[in-house]
């Protein structure tokens, strides 16, 4: 769903090279209807070590394998130094990650404070126009960085962290003025606290340009106050819908032992919504370049905007201090940020994403209270999540979740070596757009402000598999345009486990790269058709003319009619399609 | 949040009628012809994702409503009765002047509109609201399965050998078919295939993969199936040389291209018979003016192309709903825009319809409305799609398709079959079909 309108670009205004038909090949085809789920089958689980990077990684990259194969101790022992090592992340050295985030690669807006980013990208001192290109440059160099970051960064767990918080706090990147500021918004907000302290977070996020001109509150005005911003701080960011009581009296609310109120009602929103009236920022209101001031982007407090009464949120009372202007807000923040019923929510929405879509009550538990408990302490996050890894339910269960559109193209990037550096300036980047975008997954493109669905059901819809198959086809067979070299390392890495040419056979590529990617091996269905695939020939036009699937194949061979190195990718490509390979 | 019942406008205490199954659903199903004119028609559900402002699309235009409204609620939103369209047979409402297709459609009786329709309980979550209508459930989140998933499943008429039964023309899925795996999500038809890999191995890619899901032990591998037999038939319709009926011309924006993709999907033959349509956008709490009339002329135009385009070639076998999730607050906010509210008008479209307005506007004056904030809730939304399940679709089991509803009141919104409610399809059919 869409609260807010998706951008939209009509065909004709699309790259050509998306405008290829899927041709006149006919499929046969049975009624959708006549499908229904046969016995349920069981699933299989890798090994520990696939297992957690699928989890808490963007997918198991053969250098992160061998890696964490190469401590010490038992496998066990093995994956525990990497947890404590990925939770410390700051004492691991990504200097190779950021390295590809410069100028070289194109990118140029990363470093931009806050006031650069407005002044360059939205509204200039001078009043001169800001193209197109210009406006939206931090948020194509935001998106870039993303995906090197999650295809390259040593720092895994910190990635899918800083994922799992912009879809907490989500911000639509295409939204009204969004772009230019983007990249405050991922760095000082998102990065600066995804292993750090919510409070901290959820009040740095109150504050942002992004997301002040995304729900609108730069302009809430006491005279008239928006109630957008305030509805969702409580509804998305706090306490959780689960939580709401729509219009009851407020004194009807359940409490805790300590006479806190769990959940909010129409009157709370009321109240969050006057509180926040007055938190803008300089550059939202048209008189804002009177008297040659040039708008800044930064934080701005409009004490005339304010509301200056008492307001009464969850049963406690805030009242204005002009000595303390901001103290009201603040203190109504932060008693939502500590309130049990946010650690639950938090803690809920991090198990579902790590662990399963309907998480055991117990380790939800354990990570609200640890959420809790260390409610005040700079590594919060850190220690809620070192919790949560090192719990029986996140090491002992698998195909609970399915990757996301980004997450299982990602995973195939890193598995195949993926060696293409997304670059702002190429239109090699910009075609990685229009082709994965179709998915319904392009990151921060979630138009509403719930972020991405994080259960299942969402993500087994036709459009969303269709779209990411294609993206995964397209871009395990690109090469450098310059040198025709491929952009992945499938052909080294069958090399290497198959030193002696004659073992590199369809039985033995499909049997080695299934267990490489899914970490398990495939069943004898699945093996046989993929087989069969390696082994066609294309000798002549009827059957593909198959080969004895024993028979040595040369992957070095890319010639007519066979194309040997192509199938070989086409292969790697389709078992990324299995639903094997959708499991974490 | 739980509240009285607060349907009391409109609902009498009257008895259900529990018209047993019997001739009435085997008779109505033995005179479908698929694709004839006596079937079941196609039935587009649009859904204006973020609340469609309904004092804005369908404005007061006279008497006391409208001096509020104008003076009191909206003073720099309102649409002035000189600029809003006159409707047929009213001067008490007028239609947003972006909208100048879904006038047109009003003034030639093939669109009506109902009131102040909305959940029972009010809810100002767009999340929850929105959720609610999906699965078809007032008040409760926990379904597992979406009001057309449970449709189909009672649907006795629609053919087991269905081809492509249902659309949703999105790139993502929609609660409304929740754990309906022969539910069709697709946004690009022309795209909708293995067709982006090296050309001497795209064929059997998709083949192959089509080999390995054949055999569906896991919602996975079904679900993949499903989107492979999809793609096979996708790819057999020649989507590019589309001429649309009556020379509609569909706008360039995404609500034209989902209309179109199920103009053509519908006429290509494959036993379609409903189409979910999600289009956002409507969440105007900031520049609503220029916001919603982009939004209101795209979708009228959408609309009106669509109707065009389908009545040249299927007069009286297909109607629209239009709805979404709340209406808006009666009175403007600071940004001279507005925040979430309740009751709100739907739309539908048809050659059926009983045309201009139905239901009962409850008023704007401050103690008309819902906790001094509101339009309030008149109709439940429940009983104007129902209307339309019973006399169009022919499907009598309200109470399965929404769960613990049981008081269907006929509005006479539009014209069809005399099907009577049954609410009883679990007991009647759930243990056999779970027997066979």
């Amino acid at each position: 769903m869409n609260i807010y309108k998706k951008k939209y670009t009509p065909k004709s205004e699309r790259p050509k090279v998306l405008e290829k038909k899927t041709g006149d090949k006919k499929f046969s085809f049975v009624p959708m209807t006549q499908n229904k789920l046969q016995t349920k089958g069981t699933i299989a689980s890798p090994g520990l070590i696939h297992l957690v990077l699928s989890k808490m990684a963007f997918g198991p990259s053969p250098d992160d394998v061998a890696y964490i194969e190469s401590l010490p101790g038992t496998t066990q022992d093995k994956v525990f130094a990497y947890i404590d090592e990925q939770l410390d992340f700051q004492s691991i050295n990504d200097s190779a990650t950021d390295a590809l985030l410069t100028g070289s690669n194109g990118f140029s807006t990363l470093n931009k404070s806050r006031q650069q980013l407005y002044q360059d990208h939205i509204r200039r001192p001078d009043g001169s126009p800001i193209d197109w290109e210009d406006h939206i440059r931090p948020s194509r160099e935001t998106v870039a960085a993303t995906f090197i970051r999650a295809i390259n960064s040593k720092r895994q767990l910190f990635e899918t962290m800083t994922d799992f918080w912009h879809n907490h706090f989500s911000v639509y990147i295409d939204g009204d003025g969004i772009p230019g500021m983007f990249t405050h918004y991922d760095r000082d907000v998102i990065r600066a606290n995804a292993l750090g302290n919510f409070y901290d977070m959820l009040y740095a996020m109150t504050r942002s340009t992004s997301m002040m001109m995304y729900l609108g509150n730069g302009t809430n005005n006491v005279t008239a106050p928006n109630e957008n911003f305030a509805r969702e701080l409580l509804e998305l960011h706090t306490l959780g819908a689960e939580n709401y009581y729509g219009h009851m009296a407020w004194q009807d609310v359940p409490t805790d032992g300590q006479g806190r109120r769990l959940g909010y009602v129409e009157r709370d929103v009321y109240y969050v919504a006057r509180l926040l009236t007055g938190w803008s920022y300089d550059g939202a209101h048209w008189s804002d370049d009177d008297g040659g001031h040039a708008p800044t982007g930064n934080f701005l407090f409009r004490e005339d905007w304010h509301y200056d009464g008492i307001s009464r949120v969850l049963g406690e009372y805030y009242e204005y201090d002009p000595a303390y202007p901001l103290a009201d807000a603040r203190q109504m923040i932060k008693k939502l940020a500590h309130n049990p019923s946010t650690n639950n929510f938090i803690a809920k929405k991090l198990c579902r994403r790590f662990i399963s879509d309907n998480p055991p009550q117990s380790i939800v538990d354990q990570v609200a209270d640890t959420l809790y408990q260390n409610r005040t302490q700079p590594d919060q996050i850190k220690q809620a999540m070192e919790v949560l890894l090192k719990s029986t339910e996140f090491l002992n269960t698998w195909s609970e979740k399915v990757k996301r559109p980004f997450e299982k193209s990602v995973s195939v990037m890193r598995q195949i070596g993926f060696s293409y550096t997304f670059n702002p300036n190429q239109n090699d980047t910009n075609i990685h757009r229009w082709v994965f975008s179709d998915s319904g997954g392009y990151p921060f493109s979630w138009s509403s402000p719930n972020g991405y669905p994080d259960t299942k059901a969402h993500w087994l819809g036709s459009s969303t598999q269709m779209m990411t198959w294609r993206y995964i086809q397209w871009f395990c067979k690109e090469r450098n345009d310059l040198d025709e070299v491929p952009w992945n390392t499938i052909k080294a890495q069958t090399q290497a486990e198959f030193p002696n040419a004659s073992n590199i056979t369809a039985n033995n590529l499909v049997n080695f790269w299934f267990e490489r990617l899914c970490g398990v091996q495939p069943d004898a269905h699945t093996q046989d058709r993929l087989a069969h695939f390696m082994s066609l020939t294309h000798s002549d036009d009827g059957t593909g003319n198959p080969q004895d699937r024993d028979d040595p194949i040369d992957i070095n061979d890319n010639g007519w009619p066979g194309y040997n190195e192509e199938r070989l990718y086409a292969l790697v490509a389709t078992i990324c399609m299995t639903a094997e390979f959708s499991y974490r | 949040m739980k509240k009285l019942n607060r349907r009391n406008f409109i609902k009498g205490t009257g008895l259900v009628t529990l018209a047993g199954m019997g001739g009435l659903q085997l008779g109505f199903a033995k005179k479908l012809t698929k694709g004839g004119q006596t079937g079941s028609d196609l039935l587009v559900y649009v859904f204006l994702n973020g609340g469609m402002d309904g004092l804005h699309m369908v404005p007061p235009r006279s008497g006391a409503d409208y001096i509020e409204y104008r003076d009191v609620l909206r003073p720099s939103l309102h649409v002035a009765s000189n600029v809003s369209l006159p409707l047929n047979g009213t001067s008490a409402f007028g239609m947003h002047p972006a909208a100048a297709g879904l006038a047109q459609l009003f003034n030639d009786d093939k669109m009506c509109i109902v009131h102040a329709t909305g959940l029972v309980e009010a809810n100002r979550s767009h999340f929850e609201a929105t959720r609610y209508l999906e699965l078809g459930t007032a008040g409760s989140s926990g379904a597992s399965s979406g009001w057309l998933t449970r449709y189909f499943e009672s649907s006795i008429h629609t053919p087991s050998n269905a081809l492509i039964p249902s659309l949703v023309p999105s790139y993502s899925t929609t609660d409304a078919v929740l754990a309906d795996s022969a539910a069709l999500v697709m946004a690009d038809p022309q795209n909708f295939g293995l067709g982006e890999g090296h050309w001497s191995w795209e064929y059997e890619m998709q083949a192959t993969l089509t080999e390995i899901n054949s055999q569906a032990n896991s919602p996975e591998k079904l679900s993949a199936q499903q989107t492979l037999n999809a793609a096979a038939i996708i790819q057999n319709i020649d989507w590019a040389n589309y001429v649309p009926g009556n020379a509609a011309v569909y706008p360039s924006s995404f609500i034209g291209d989902q209309l179109k993709a199920v103009a053509q999907l519908y006429k290509a033959n494959v036993d379609l018979e409903v189409a979910y349509v999600p289009t956002g956008g409507w969440d105007t709490h900031n520049n609503q003016e220029n916001v919603f009339n982009d939004l209101a002329t795209d979708l009228s135009q959408a609309l009106y192309a669509f109707y065009q385009d389908l009545a040249a070639t299927h007069a009286g076998q297909f109607t629209v709903v239009v709805q979404s999730e709340f209406g808006r607050r009666a009175y403007q906010n600071s940004d001279n825009s507005t925040d979430h509210g309740y009751g709100n008008p739907m739309f539908i479209i048809s050659d059926n319809v009983v045309p201009g307005f139905h239901g009962i506007f409850p008023g704007l004056a401050q103690n008309q409305l819902f906790e001094g904030d509101d339009v309030d809730v008149t109709v439940d939304y429940r009983d104007v799609v129902s209307e339309v399940i019973l006399k169009r679709m022919g499907n009598p089991f309200l109470g399965h398709i929404f769960p613990g509803y049981n008081d269907y009141t006929e509005l006479g919104v539009i014209n069809g079959y005399n099907t009577s409610p049954n609410y009883d399809f679990d007991t009647i059919f759930k243990s056999s079909f779970e027997a066979s």
